[in-house]
């Protein structure tokens, strides 16, 4: 999950590592006193290029710094959602600013220190000044040969790195003042998957992108760590205006056949994933939030030929979760699945789900995954002449 | 000739008497794998499946010395320890199964697997399979998905995937179309992987049973990318067919990790395009699709 600059900062203050004194505002209220010299007014969002956006404004008085924040708390950003705080930070003067990254790198599978001399605005642009320094995670780092100078702070970003289980550490621009290097801007995203060691972990719930999670993708992340068992919900995309509910296992299966609707000019209304044999009651949890989108006209339920996934089990719980939705008048449901106990499984969606309500096609390990798509559209053109509506 | 696992390998499963553990050790036993013990801190003195439970991996060895592998199957938040005792016992190969290990633990055990010649696959590998040996869950109980060649002397393709699901779903395409596997594997979709596409070249380039490659990977960092590198470094001469998925994915906003952690949407680097670009230039075949990926072996291999 991605932290504002403000939470970020938070962490460096605890490694000593300096930055502008600042206050945080979740409405427009007393300015603090260093605004007098002027200030930098920041929303503090999680997505990048927010001087582009006008979502970083400097300014020389008290009633522009005020202005500024008023203009702030009634935009939005990048995603449309609205700004709940404004960081006003001290202006610090600078000689030099640098870029400086703790993450990881897939090319050398190790913890990387990445430093750049012109670091500021723009960075985006200049990939090719990086120098890259390859860390150990079993021992702070006790040379920084790019720039020595830096040598205390990148130990102290290796601090903040490994003790809270950070993906990124990012400072940019970190700057020289005459009392020392200053962070004026920093971005941290700790890593979801260590939160089982991280209780204060206040910002648990936070979307692991830039973007705010809806009402309904957090719903079904709480159904997914509901329990230890498998991932049901954890990935949740809504898509308003969609028409094709999806629930969809594993990770490469569910790649191929969104890449597939999106070819096909299918419309969906959600992407989800369920894997790693996740309990019936999980499954039926996701598939009852899935079947309650407004606007549905067909539910997909595909994945790959499961490993360990009991299909048999989790079946049982999309059978589960379609019953107790408001679903009905043959509503068309396609499932492509295989794995372990998919016959049984098969045999169990027949008996149970009443062909009055669904119209279930069911595709076992031996029809191509992709195929599962062009059965929807023809799923999806029977319900269209049958009720006289047009499919979307 | 084998990839990773052979018929001499002796296998351990740390975790034996968990659910995932039990699943595991039934379908190796049933697909012909010997498994000498198990290791479940608590439980040592057990038996189950007529597997000898041990406290401690140090115990295990001292009993079964012949053990060359570990299938380690514990919740993500026992990984490092569980890995690390094996890795400081020097168990040359240590295969995890977990998803959802945080990137630190998978990094310190990859640090210290590669100061003792450690091999590590996975973490979120769902396992190995070739026609000597099974490694993992891969194959979903039922030995019916894959066909292996005929004899010593045939040989079939190797299928490397990020996805367990999608290693098992090509396999089971593959043999409908009545192609051969010689090594099948899903590696892990995670940010950081123990072996990856690239890692497995020099074995697959020995290995006579293996005629060509199938690759399926996504967006997210450069693994696809350094396999093209490693293609052209090692001039690995067999044909290589690869699918890239991620249409949908690059649609996503920025930072969001899409089905796998690994598959992360960037705008700068490891997108779908620069992926296919890189492989293009070496030489791989892109395929549309796991059906168009039949097609394609079919045209460059007779088997």
């Amino acid at each position: 999950m991605l932290l504002t600059e403000h939470e970020a900062k938070a962490l460096l203050i605890t490694q000593n590592i300096s930055v502008p004194a600042s206050t945080l505002l979740e409405n427009v209220g007393r300015l603090p006193d260093f605004q007098k010299m002027g200030s930098v007014v920041k929303a503090q969002v999680l997505h990048g290029n927010r001087a582009l956006l006008h979502l970083v404004q400097v300014t020389t008085t008290a009633e522009e710094t005020l202005s500024e924040c008023t203009k702030m708390f009634n935009a939005t950003d990048y995603y449309g959602d609205p700004i709940e705080q404004v960081l006003i930070e001290e202006k610090i003067t600078f000689s030099e600013e640098v870029y400086l990254s703790l993450s990881y790198d897939t090319h050398v599978r190790r913890l990387v220190c990445s430093y750049s001399s012109e670091g500021g605005v723009g960075m985006d642009n200049r990939g090719d000044s990086l120098e890259m320094v390859e860390l150990s995670v079993l021992s702070e780092p006790t040379h920084f040969s790019p720039a020595p100078e830096l040598l205390e702070i990148v130990q102290k970003l290796w601090r903040v790195f490994t003790q809270n289980d950070a993906v990124l550490v990012e400072i940019n621009p970190l700057v020289q003042t005459r009392s020392g290097f200053v962070c004026l801007d920093a971005k941290i995203e700790l890593e979801d998957a260590a939160r089982f060691r991280h209780v204060d972990w206040k910002q648990v719930q936070r979307a692991a992108g830039e973007k705010k999670r809806t009402k309904l993708e957090q719903a079904a992340l709480s159904i997914s760590r509901s329990d230890h068992r498998g991932v049901a919900g954890e990935s949740f995309f809504e898509f308003p205006g969609g028409t094709i509910g999806i629930l969809a296992s594993g990770g490469g299966a569910s790649a191929l056949v969104m890449d597939g609707l999106i070819q096909s000019g299918l419309n969906p209304a959600n992407y989800t994933e369920y894997s790693g044999n996740p309990t019936a009651p999980k499954v039926q949890k996701l598939t009852e939030l899935v079947a309650g989108i407004e606007g549905l006209e067909a539910i997909l339920v595909v994945g790959s030929t499961a490993n360990f996934t009991d299909i048999y089990e989790t079946l049982s719980g999309v059978v589960a979760g379609l019953l107790s939705s408001k679903l009905s008048d043959q509503f068309p449901i396609v499932i492509r699945r295989g794995g372990p106990r998919w016959e049984e499984a098969f045999s169990f969606v027949r008996e149970t789900l009443p062909q009055d309500r669904f119209m279930v096609s069911l595709l076992g390990p031996d029809v191509p995954i992709l195929d599962s798509l062009s059965v929807l559209k023809v799923a999806l053109a029977k319900r269209a002449k049958r009720t006289g509506k047009e499919s979307h | 000739m084998s990839v990773i696992i052979s018929n001499k390998t002796v296998y351990m499963i740390q975790g034996l008497t968990g659910k995932e553990g039990l699943r595991a050790a039934e379908w190796m036993i049933k697909a012909g794998a010997v498994i000498a013990a198990g290791v479940t801190p608590g439980k040592g003195g057990q038996e189950v499946l007529g597997i000898p439970v041990y406290e401690t991996v140090i115990e295990a060895l001292v009993q079964h010395p012949e053990i060359s592998a570990t299938s380690v199957y514990v919740p993500p938040a026992f990984v490092k320890s569980a890995a690390l005792e094996a890795i400081s016992a020097k168990i040359s190969l240590v295969h995890i199964i977990a998803e959802n290990v945080p990137t630190l633990d998978t990094v310190e055990i990859l640090e210290k697997a590669s100061a003792q010649d450690v091999r590590v696959v996975g973490p979120s590998s769902v396992g190995i399979l070739t026609p000597q040996s099974v490694v993992g869950s891969l194959g979903g109980g039922s030995l019916d998905t894959f066909l292996f060649p005929e004899n010593k002397d045939a040989q079939g393709i190797a299928i490397i995937s990020k996805s367990g699901g999608m290693a098992n779903t090509m396999a089971d395409v593959c043999t409908q179309a009545g192609i051969p596997q010689s090594f099948v594997t899903g590696v892990g979709g995670d940010r950081i992987i123990g072996t990856t596409f690239a890692d497995l070249l020099p074995d697959l380039s020995e290995d006579s049973a293996t005629a060509a490659v199938v690759i399926i990977g996504e967006i997210g960092g450069s693994y696809e990318e350094d396999f093209a590198q490693a293609i052209v470094d090692q001039k690995f001469k067999k044909p290589v067919i690869a699918y890239i998925s991620g249409i949908f994915a690059e649609t996503l906003p920025t930072g969001v990790a899409f089905g796998h952690a690994g598959a992360i949407v960037n705008a700068l680097v490891g997108t779908r395009e620069t992926k296919i670009a890189r492989l293009r230039e070496a030489g791989v075949i892109i395929a549309d699709d796991p059906q168009d990926i039949v097609k394609k072996v079919q045209s460059v291999v007779q088997l």
